[in-house]
Order: C-alpha cells, then sequence, then structure tokens
C-alpha cells in the first residue's frame, strides 16, 4: 500500500508492502497516482508489456533508478505502467531487478493527465525491513 | 544551530561545527515564522560547509525546502578551492521568467482577453505530455540549440534580434557541450521544446496596475494599465535529465574527493576536477535549451496577439523585457571585501539582480539596473524590481525568485474540493485555461505566500527596489 504525506513543496508517499515485488509495484501505483487524475480517467489496462533489467548499488538506488525509468517511459513513450511481473528482485549489494512492466500508452479519449514529475530523488530514502514486510519513503520532485 | 537577528529583516546563522562560513537569511519576523517550520535553515547551514565557499551561504525570503540546497539558496564558490553541485541548481536547469511588454492599454482589451487566452491554449503545450506537432527535433537541431539557446531560437525565425539583448547572458551560455549530454535527456526533451509543463509553470496576461518608481519603470517599458506577458518556464525532460545524470556521477566524485557531505543530496565535485568541468558543461545545454524555450513561447504568444486580436506587430509592439534565470550556476566576477573575484554562483530559486552601472546589465538599461521579476500567485500579483546598487555586498547582487508554496498539494486539493477555482476567478475578472482541473486546485492562490511580504523584505533589505506591480487577467496552466 502507499500513502501520500505532507509535503509543501513536492509530493512524498510512504509505501508498506509485503515483499520485495509489492514494494515495487506499489511504487508504481504511488506515481500513477501523482501522473494521471484518476478520478476523471478510465483504468490503465495491461495491454503492452516491456522488459525491464535494471542493476543498482543498493535497495534505494534501484527503487530510484526504477521510478526514473517509468518516468523516462512516460515522458518518451507515452507507457503508464500499472503491474509488474518480476522475475528477480534482490535487494543486496548490487541489487537487482528484472521483469516486465505491464501498462498501456496514455489514451487521451480515456486518461487525463494531472502533474509532471521532474525526478526521484534520494532524500530521505530507505528501504527497510518492518513488521509486516518492506517499509520506503519516496519524494518526487514535481 | 543558532539564529540570531541581525535587524527587522536578515538574520545569521553563526558559523559552528563543520561549517565554514555563517549562514544569512533575510527575512522580517513572519516570515522568518513560516521558514522555521520546515528544514530550509538546516540546509542553509548544510551549504555552508562545503569547501571553497565564499563569503556566506545566503537565503532569500522565499526560501523553503529543496533538493540539498534549499530553495531560495545563493551560494558561490572559489575557482580553485570550490565544488559545483547540481542541487544548488536543481532538475529544471534555468528554469525562469520572461516579461513582454506591449503598445496596449488593459481597458481597450479587457473583454476580448478569454480569446486570447484560449489562443494562447491552443498554440503553447500545456501540462504533461502535451507537445507541438510541427516541433520535434533531431539530433543536429537539439544539439545546435543547446549549444546557441535563445540564438538557435531566432536564427531558426522565432522572434527578433533585438529580443536577445533583454535576456540574461544574451539568451547563451557559453561552453555548453551537447556531447556531454545523453541520449536519455536528448530523447526527454526532443518533443517537449516550446512547451510549458505543469505544476507552478504558466503563461500569464496581467497589466501594470501599480508603479513604484515611474521613471525606472518607464526606462524598462513599463507603463500604467499597459498590457504584460509572463511566461515562467524552464528546460522541461531535458533539463531534469542532465541533472539526474549528474547527481549519480558528482555523489561518486563527492566520495572520490573526500567532500564531507552533511547530506547525500549535496553532492559535488571540485570546480576544477573533470566531473565538475562536465557537470557544467552539461548544465549549460540545459540552460540554453531552456533559454530557446521561452524565446520559441514568446513567438506563439506574438502569434496569439495576431491571430486572435487581430493585429500587426506594429500594433502590438510585444518587446521583451528581460528573461531571468532562476536555477542556475554561473562563474561570475563580483567584488567580495574589497577584492574582485571570479566565483561559480549557485542560485536555486532565486535571481540575479544586477545593478545599475554593470556591465552584464543590458546597454538600455545600463544606467537603471536589471530588471528582477518575480511571479507571485495567479489570483494576486507579480513584481517587478530592478539591481540595487546599495545591496549588500556579499549577496552576489541576488534577489528573490517568487512566493513560495504555503500548503501541500493535498491540502491545497482538500482547501478547494467543494470549491470551483476557474469559476471564482472568473468572477475577479481572470480568465484561467488549463490541462488539468486538479493542476488549478493545487495551484489555487491561496497555496501559495502573498508574494508582497516577501518583495517586501527584498525592498527594504536593499537586495532589488520595487518598480511595479502587475495583476493576471488571463492564465495558461498545466
Amino acid at each position: 500500500m502507499f500513502e501520500f504525506l505532507d509535503h509543501t513543496a513536492d509530493v512524498a508517499v510512504r509505501l508498506r508492502s509485503r515483499d520485495e515485488a509489492g514494494l515495487f509495484r506499489d511504487a508504481m501505483r504511488a506515481l500513477l497516482a501523482i501522473v494521471l487524475d484518476e478520478e476523471r480517467s478510465a483504468p490503465v489496462e495491461p495491454r503492452e508489456a516491456r522488459e525491464v533489467r535494471l542493476e543498482a548499488e543498493d535497495a534505494e538506488s534501484l527503487l530510484v533508478d526504477y521510478l526514473n525509468e517509468l518516468i523516462f517511459l512516460f515522458d518518451t513513450a507515452r507507457f503508464l505502467a500499472r503491474d509488474l511481473e518480476a522475475s528477480r528482485i534482490e535487494l543486496g549489494r548490487p541489487a537487482r531487478l528484472d521483469g516486465r512492466l505491464l501498462g498501456e500508452r496514455f489514451d487521451p479519449a480515456r486518461h487525463l493527465a494531472k502533474t509532471e514529475v521532474k525526478a526521484t530523488t534520494f532524500h530521505g530514502m530507505e528501504v527497510r525491513r518492518g513488521p509486516e514486510g518492506l517499509e520506503a519513503e519516496v519524494v518526487f520532485d514535481l | 544551530m543558532k539564529l540570531q537577528k541581525v535587524n527587522d529583516c536578515c538574520w545569521r546563522i553563526p558559523r559552528e561545527g563543520k561549517m565554514r562560513v555563517d549562514g544569512i537569511v533575510f527575512a522580517d519576523d513572519a516570515l522568518m515564522k513560516s521558514i522555521e517550520e520546515d528544514k530550509s535553515l538546516e540546509q542553509v547551514a548544510n551549504v555552508a560547509c562545503l569547501p571553497g565557499i565564499v563569503g556566506h551561504s545566503i537565503g532569500m525570503p522565499d526560501i523553503h525546502w529543496g533538493y540539498g540546497f534549499p530553495i531560495g539558496g545563493v551560494a558561490g564558490f572559489d575557482l580553485e578551492e570550490g565544488v559545483i553541485s547540481p542541487g544548488g541548481v536543481g532538475y529544471d536547469i534555468n528554469c525562469g521568467v520572461r516579461l513582454l511588454s506591449t503598445n496596449l492599454q488593459i481597458e481597450d482589451w479587457r473583454g476580448r482577453v478569454p480569446d486570447l487566452v484560449q489562443g494562447l491554449f491552443r498554440r503553447i503545450p500545456t501540462g504533461v505530455g502535451h507537445a507541438r506537432k510541427d516541433l520535434k527535433l533531431n539530433r543536429e537541431d537539439s544539439s545546435k540549440m543547446a549549444r546557441r539557446g535563445a540564438r538557435w531560437a531566432v536564427e531558426s525565425g522565432f522572434g527578433s534580434q533585438e529580443d536577445l539583448l533583454y535576456i540574461e547572458e544574451g539568451g547563451c551560455l557559453e561552453g555548453a557541450d551537447f556531447d556531454l549530454v545523453s541520449d536519455r535527456a536528448y530523447e526527454r526533451g526532443r518533443s517537449q521544446v516550446g512547451t510549458i509543463g505543469s505544476g507552478n509553470h504558466f503563461v500569464e496576461v496581467g497589466w501594470v496596475d501599480e508603479v513604484y518608481d515611474a521613471a525606472l519603470a518607464e526606462r524598462i517599458g513599463l507603463f500604467p494599465n499597459g498590457l504584460t506577458v509572463i511566461i515562467h518556464t524552464g528546460s522541461r525532460g531535458f533539463g531534469y535529465q542532465i541533472c539526474e545524470d549528474y547527481l549519480r556521477i558528482l555523489q561518486k566524485a563527492a566520495d572520490r574527493y573526500g567532500i564531507y557531505l552533511p547530506d547525500r543530496q549535496l553532492c559535488c565535485a571540485p570546480l576544477k576536477s573533470e566531473e565538475g568541468k562536465r557537470y557544467l558543461a552539461a548544465m549549460k545545454c540545459g540552460a540554453n535549451f531552456a533559454f530557446a524555450n521561452r524565446q520559441l513561447v514568446t513567438h506563439f504568444v506574438r502569434e496569439a496577439f495576431e491571430e486572435e486580436w487581430g493585429l500587426t506587430p506594429r500594433d502590438h509592439g510585444i518587446g521583451v523585457v528581460y528573461d531571468v534565470c532562476h536555477n542556475i550556476a554561473k562563474v561570475e566576477t563580483h567584488v567580495i571585501d574589497g577584492e574582485t573575484r571570479k566565483v561559480c554562483v549557485h542560485r536555486k530559486g532565486a535571481t540575479r539582480a544586477f545593478p545599475a552601472g554593470h556591465p552584464a546589465v543590458p546597454e538600455a538599461y545600463r544606467d537603471v539596473g536589471q530588471p528582477v521579476l518575480v511571479p507571485g500567485d495567479m489570483g494576486r500579483y507579480s513584481y517587478v524590481l530592478v539591481g540595487n546598487p546599495a545591496s549588500p555586498g556579499y549577496t552576489f547582487a541576488s534577489s528573490c525568485h517568487g512566493a513560495g508554496r504555503r500548503l501541500s498539494r493535498k491540502a491545497a486539493v482538500k482547501a478547494t474540493r467543494d470549491r470551483n477555482i476557474v469559476k471564482e476567478l472568473a468572477a475577479q475578472g481572470i480568465t484561467v485555461a488549463a490541462a488539468s482541473r486538479a493542476t488549478i486546485d493545487e495551484e489555487f492562490p491561496q497555496a501559495y505566500k502573498d508574494v508582497a511580504e516577501v518583495v517586501d523584505v527584498v525592498h527594504r533589505a536593499n537586495l532589488a527596489i520595487k518598480v511595479a506591480r502587475l495583476r493576471p487577467v488571463g492564465v495558461i496552466k498545466g
């Protein structure tokens, strides 16, 4: 799950997820909720798949790279990701993510965009194990 | 961290711990109360820890929390001992403001503003993912634009040579190297030129509703009741990606050069190092993209006035008053403690405010000073100031850049849930066209602090001189 926190200049999200795949899926959905005006849009359907393979020095960098990849795909190919099928996620050093992003191209007839996200920041970024799984806080620069 | 009041609009954070210099923040009591609610003062102190910082770590009255450096932060670094930091510039490299003046008077055109706003909205893509179909740059054009900035735009038929005279640095930072920009940045930027984006970016039609110094106003082309246009946008995805790419590179560089970072987001590299030089040359590409972008938007504004209102260029007389960067790092010459020195000045959410007589001020304004443009929110007003020769010697001739948010986006959406902001603004005589209703709610006027309070401190602290106030009548947003 994810929840938005009060942050004056940008947007902060707290993620609480049962496992690795859940963390990356929740992070994706938080980003989608910023980019898309979900109240005034049809749901994003899993019509298209895109491969994702990422490697970073640690879990935090992997999460930042992954979200920045989603921002890049939307910015350049108008691809909105709504689900992740991960074949491998390792949160060690290095950290790795292989899998498929499921979603569709932004369709102006069905979707209303909301806010442009410039990037995912490292501010306060820490992926930690909590009592119910994994937790992280992410600040997006808008 | 201690905070000492110096006078009624200036505070000092005395050097302690790893700080190399004092912090100085310009604010009155009321602004300081709200500044203390976030961590921006701590960020001023953090910047003071960076190697080679010259003078002070400075905060403007509109300071608020930013990524690494505070927004509203100014810091100069010695070219030999100092560093350069992407966090001191921000993601939106050369985000900035351009002000246009016209020959037109508000009374003659007020009734036709809605047509003009629709015309602007059709021509200038706003919001997420909107682009001009006729503008998708290939690699060669992107490279030219990155190297030549607004000059490239004028050479490509968008605007006139005269426009270039009234842009900071003539609309082009020399030394931009497109080879140092990633393919990803090129991909993100190529279809976003000539667009505004979302969030706080806008194009606003307004009029001069109050003049504080008639002689200064007249010299920069502003007359009572004259129609004006403000353009607020930056380097779009091109700049964001350059920042993102170099944050990673400079995080590693900071480790390699053994630079103590009180916050990972202050990552930086020595100005003399290869990494530092490369970031500066890539950043200049982003800055030039933004100059070109505001030049293209200016062209579309002129087209809208001509086609929607049936005017000729001679009728509307749209000219550039000035174009300032408020997210930038630049090597500048300043007199510091009586000594003339070159320093790399980072201004993040802060503008340059050179006074009369400075060689970098356009010749036409040389005896009045550089115009300083401070936009407010979409319901109230914006300000035009000029650099003050009596500016304190240690601010690198800098000023504020805007109002700063008062409410988070979440709080703004909550506050507007049962309201129709477009209708409310229309009732006040302001026509708004936006790509997204949600953006209007997030950006409603009371989400921002009153920019008049910020400008008042700037004026009293001698950072810049108040010249005129502009009121909005039409706005397009993301």
